[in-house]
């Protein structure tokens, strides 16, 4: 069959002869505009929330054993071939299991003194690693309820804002 | 399975060495361990360097061969070893294999590393986890720990604060240790908060340094006016990552402790001294239970009434452990086991024990899912 470059292969082959440069280089790219906002990581939740959905962590589970892992993984490390996964999305609200108050500033720019810990959630049988919000950093005790907030992670001036996961004290209203 | 034996350990100072390379550290150790037994490069049939963050603070992978060449050792096998802060004690435990195996007569082990940085910095590691980019920093996840047990079995923080005040002795005492002053309880407690309850003071430093040891079949060991220290037993467990697991304990200590015990034919009862990884004093305070020192609940009791001092009845980190002599990551694990050979062969100067016949190392390292990413035990016995 005969080579037919597409457009952009021809783009690529004459930079390459006009720069005398490696074989087969792509197109420059053309510089992207830069995000307002980026995930702390990808797969962990849905943002924006479109109308009036709840904040929720993204987990699987696996119909085997029943057991809920988050961030999502592919395979239930403890039924692996017999174990099929399924998307669920964990209940929002939790209790603190453990937590502390970090007085320096970690190497991703966060302001001192944040609190962080880990969250229990009943309903789905988890614990889950996460920074604290909306109140005062000593507030955050073992078996205080808690729930989930997407927000911006505390960074000064971090452009793009990173979109993290966060837990903040219940609000009596959202009962 | 064949007996496997230390016959020559070095080291250089722990601390800050910030006009030295990799290699240069390497290379005094090496040169150190191989004078102390006795050999030549010749005889060196294979190398294992341990280095954890060369390749992210300097830019420097390879670094056992770089190391290794220094002192005249190439054309064998050389294997670079990264597994955290167990790095240097996984390639000791490779080097155990090779031998023990019968691969091998006569092997090298190196832990090299320099990670002081800037003050008021802290190392950029495992920023691949999320947890990390998070906010998530070791001292915070240490403070979680430490809070559990208080929590739970009443541990104090004059308790927490006598395992560096305990170190910090032991330091004074090394021409080793990155520091060699002491240190009172109310300065440990009273230094700046990292992550509550984990004061400064209550953290190991960053350091550079490097340690080695030479490893031989009973064949090689017995002869040249060698004195020998046998490596009774050496295991490697990784993590369970579970996510709901007992934040008091970590299980795969535990189970690594029974099976070097099993291995070595003895119990906790039957050591004379003890290295931990205490990169925070509540760690050492855990390490103690989970080797079997005490029962669980009980580490704190144990500091408090000063049996782990010295002049205790279970001395542990008479080195000064990574809080008073340092903690260069990928050599943390190999000076732990130079240290329990300098003990038995009644080398350690001030800080000597009486006698000793048995030694234990404890190292871990890595963070994963609230768990650690890897644990070593290592038993160490002097015959005669």
């Amino acid at each position: 069959m005969a080579f037919i470059p597409t457009l952009r292969e021809k783009r690529g082959l004459t930079e390459a002869i006009k720069g005398g440069a490696a074989f087969m280089q792509y197109p420059p790219q053309t510089p992207i505009e830069e995000p307002e906002w980026i995930y702390v990581q990808t797969g962990l939740f849905h943002y924006p929330l479109l109308g009036d959905e709840k904040p929720g962590l993204l987990a699987s589970r696996c119909k085997g054993c029943g057991e809920h892992f988050f961030p999502k993984r592919l395979f239930c490390p403890k039924c692996f071939g017999k174990g099929e996964m399924e998307n669920v999305t964990l209940d929002r609200r939790g209790f603190i299991y453990a937590s502390t108050v970090v007085h320096i500033p970690p190497p991703i720019g966060l302001k001192a003194p944040y609190a962080y810990g880990y969250v229990e959630i009943p309903t789905n049988g988890i614990r889950v690693f996460a920074l604290f919000t909306g109140d005062d950093p000593h507030s955050f005790t073992h078996g205080r309820e808690v729930e989930l907030v997407l927000e911006p992670l505390k960074i000064e001036g971090r452009k793009p804002k990173i979109i993290g996961y966060m837990f903040r004290p219940v609000s009596e209203g959202d009962l | 399975m064949r007996e496997v034996f230390i016959i020559g350990v070095g080291m250089t100072k722990f601390g800050k060495h910030t006009d030295r390379s990799l290699r240069s550290l390497g290379f005094e150790a090496c040169l150190n361990a191989m004078g102390d037994a006795n050999v030549s490069p010749i005889e060196i049939e294979a190398g294992y360097c341990a280095n954890a963050l060369g390749p992210a603070l300097q830019g420097e992978a390879g670094v056992g061969q770089n190391v290794f060449w220094e002192v005249g050792i190439n054309k064998v096998p050389v294997v670079n070893m990264e597994n955290a802060c167990a790095s240097g004690s996984t390639a000791l435990r490779e080097g155990w294999m090779a031998i023990a195996g019968g691969f091998y007569e006569m092997v090298i082990v190196a832990g090299v590393e320099k990670t002081v940085m800037p003050k008021g910095t802290m190392l950029n590691v495992g920023a691949g986890e999320l947890e990390t980019r998070l906010g998530d920093v070791f001292p915070g996840y240490f403070a979680l720990i430490a809070k559990k047990h208080m929590e739970r079995y009443g541990t104090t923080l004059e308790q927490l604060a006598k395992v560096s005040v305990k170190n910090h002795f032991n330091g004074s005492l090394n021409p080793y240790a990155q520091f060699q002053k002491q240190m009172t309880v109310e300065e440990v407690l009273n230094s700046p908060m990292i992550a509550e309850p984990i004061t400064l003071y209550s953290c190991c430093p960053n350091s550079d340094g490097a340690a080695a040891v030479i490893l031989c079949s009973k064949e090689k060991a017995w002869t040249e006016n060698r004195r020998p220290v046998r490596v009774a037993a050496s295991v490697l467990t990784s993590g369970i990552y579970e996510i709901k697991r007992d934040f008091t304990a970590w299980e795969i200590e535990i189970k690594a402790a029974q099976q070097a015990y099993e291995m070595a034919s003895l119990g906790p009862k039957e050591l004379d001294l003890v290295e931990v990884h205490d990169a925070f004093t509540i760690s050492e305070i855990i390490h103690y239970e989970d080797l079997g020192l005490c029962l669980p609940g009980e580490g704190g009791s144990l500091i408090g009434e000063g049996a782990t001092e010295l002049t205790g009845k279970i001395p542990v980190n008479p080195s000064g452990g990574l809080l008073a002599k340092g903690h260069p990551v990928g050599a943390s694990g190999v000076a732990q086991v130079v240290e329990i050979v300098w003990q038995l062969r009644i080398e350690a100067g001030k800080r000597q024990l009486k006698n000793p016949r048995v030694g234990l190392a404890q190292i871990m390292g890595g963070s994963k899912e609230g768990d650690t990413k890897a644990c070593t035990v290592h038993i160490l016995v002097k015959d005669k």
